[in-house]
């Protein structure tokens, strides 16, 4: 469904990604598991048009987006839950949510049962509707993030390291509703994780990346057997 | 004293309009727009173009105002915004500042430096209630200010669109990254700001005449309106300006008209120490 080919992304002359492969299907969950400054969220970035590649083909259901304006590409199914969260801090839960929906048409009713499923997803929210987002703790902000994410009716959700900050049981019931939301409605998701170890539990595979190149890739499963990867992202 | 207040509130009207016109612009790219009295300026003499020179009739040039208000917007949102987009908002408040000279210098030549007045699109005896006298004019810019204040009031609250608007006014990155099109609502922002300048130009010359330099005082007034209000909030706007236009009526007639113009700078600094983030400054926990 998603498939980037020898993608290649530079910040001026230097080289950040250095012609990376992957794909990623539909229904699937597939984690990018890299330190930091390895180049994740600027693979994210590019795949959802906010920076752009200097070469490489980045095909989204057989379409190259390489140079589709960023909205299109949220309209078409991709949808970017970025690092650190980045809610509407001035906005209600509610109109954070409803920003989600910029992409598709304004239908009143479908956007209406949508956020009740966001709210059948993430109970918390719902209690929480009128509330600033500045003023949410932090696993309810990813909560919201997410929300908004699934508010523009993605077949395809970026997450980008999700679990950062938050304590391990915060963790635990995030990544449970990201299992149960892909096995549920057979959403696709991308899941980008420096803390490997839930992102491997959860992943059907997953791929390496280190300073620009993806170096280790296949089923997580097996990944997370990988010795140089205990090391490396396991703590040992 | 009836007849002060009248007069101050229809004033303080006119600020008001400008204010939100500021708001307008301000609540979407974070950026103040200290050419908002030149613009107010431009809306006059175009509406005295339509209506004087041209002949239209006055509802017809209202229409025509407004149009090329929003025109006029889009084309400073190009000229000013877009090519410093993304660089230090003093710049662009640099940029604006002097875009205001260009506007009032532009008039001169157009226009010429004589004051010229406008037709009230309003006609009729005034109104009188134990011996206040309301004009037509004055009722109109009343009802116009409530009108504005409510569309623009549901506008950035009710619709999606708005949401969107005041989304991209927080952060304007994730904006886009959620599929917000930023270039219509700022687009949207800007135009909607020049036309409500311009239709506070069309309520102003009737009153007190149009000329170029009528602009600069009025913009740093609306400013100053809004930060009485607290920057951002339009009731703030709404009753900083009508205020401000009581203080000043009652301070020309009861204090003295010489300071006129610095009752506003007066009360704004008076205002800060009491309230640093002014009468409604924003950051509760929750919306209602
Ligand atoms: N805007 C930028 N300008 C210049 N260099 C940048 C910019 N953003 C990132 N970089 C550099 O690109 C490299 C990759 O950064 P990126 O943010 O993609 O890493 P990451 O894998 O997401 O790291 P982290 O886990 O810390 O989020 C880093 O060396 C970083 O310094
Ligand atoms: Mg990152």
């Amino acid at each position: 469904m998603l498939r980037v080919e020898n993608l290649k992304v530079a910040y001026g002359h230097i080289e950040v990604l250095k012609g990376i492969n992957f794909n990623v299907e539909a229904a699937e969950i597939v984690a990018l598991i890299g330190s930091n400054g390895a180049g994740k969220t600027t693979t994210l970035n590019t795949i959802s048009g906010l920076l752009r590649p200097t070469s490489g083909v980045i095909s989204w259901k057989g379409e190259n987006i390489n140079r589709t304006p960023v909205e299109a590409i949220v309209a078409s199914g991709l949808a970017h839950c970025p690092e650190g969260r980045r809610i509407f801090p001035g906005l209600t839960v509610r109109e954070n949510l409803l920003s989600g929906t910029a992409a598709r048409p304004n239908n009143r009713k479908a956007i209406e049962e949508d956020m009740t499923l966001v709210f059948d997803l993430f109970p918390r929210l719902k209690e929480r509707i009128k509330q600033l987002g500045w003023s949410l703790s932090g696993g309810e902000q990813q909560m919201l993030a997410i929300g908004r994410a699934l508010m523009s009716r993605p077949s395809l959700l970026m997450l980008d390291e999700p679990s950062l900050g938050l304590a391990p049981i915060v963790i635990d019931q995030l990544f449970d509703r990201i299992v149960e939301l892909n096995k549920r409605t057979q959403l696709a998701v991308f899941l980008v994780e420096q803390n490997s170890a839930m992102a491997l539990e959860i992943a059907n595979r997953a791929f390496v990346i280190e300073t620009g190149t993806i170096t280790l890739s296949g089923p997580a499963s097996e990944l997370a057997g990988n010795p140089r990867i205990q090391e490396a992202y396991l703590g040992g | 004293m009836g007849q002060l207040i009248v007069n101050g509130l229809a004033l303080g009207s006119i600020y008001a309009l400008v204010a939100l016109g500021l708001l307008m612009i301000f609540n979407t790219v974070q950026i103040v727009n200290f050419a908002q009295g030149q613009l107010l300026m431009l809306g006059a003499f175009i509406g005295i173009s339509s209506a004087v020179t041209q002949e239209l009739p006055i509802a017809i040039a209202w229409i025509v105002t407004m149009a090329a208000m929003a025109l006029i917007g889009i084309v400073f949102m190009v000229l000013v915004y877009l090519p410093l987009r993304g660089r230090s908002p003093f710049l662009v408040i640099l940029t604006t500042i002097s875009m205001g000279i260009v506007l009032e210098n532009l008039a001169l030549i157009i226009w010429g430096p004589l004051p010229v007045s406008l037709p009230s699109p309003v006609h009729g005896a005034p109104l009188r209630f134990a011996g206040v006298v309301i004009s037509m004019h004055q009722a109109f810019t009343f009802a116009t200010l409530i009108v504005v204040l409510t569309l623009q009031f549901l506008l950035l609250t009710r619709t999606r669109f708005g949401i969107l608007m005041q989304a991209t006014a927080q952060d304007l990155r994730t904006a886009r990254l959620v599929g917000i099109p930023v270039q219509r609502t700022i687009a949207v922002a800007f135009a909607s700001g020049a036309v409500l300048s311009g239709i506070a130009g069309l309520l102003v010359a009737p009153t007190y005449l149009a000329e170029p330099t009528m602009g600069g005082s009025l913009g740093l007034k609306a400013f100053v309106v809004s930060v009485i209000g607290g920057f951002g909030s339009l009731p703030g706007a709404v009753i900083g300006g009508l205020s401000l236009g009581l203080i000043e009526t009652f301070g020309a007639r009861y204090i003295s008209s010489n300071f006129r113009d610095a009752y506003a700078f007066i009360i704004m600094i008076g205002v800060l120490i009491a309230w640093p983030r002014g009468l409604f400054g924003e950051k509760t926990s929750e919306k209602v």
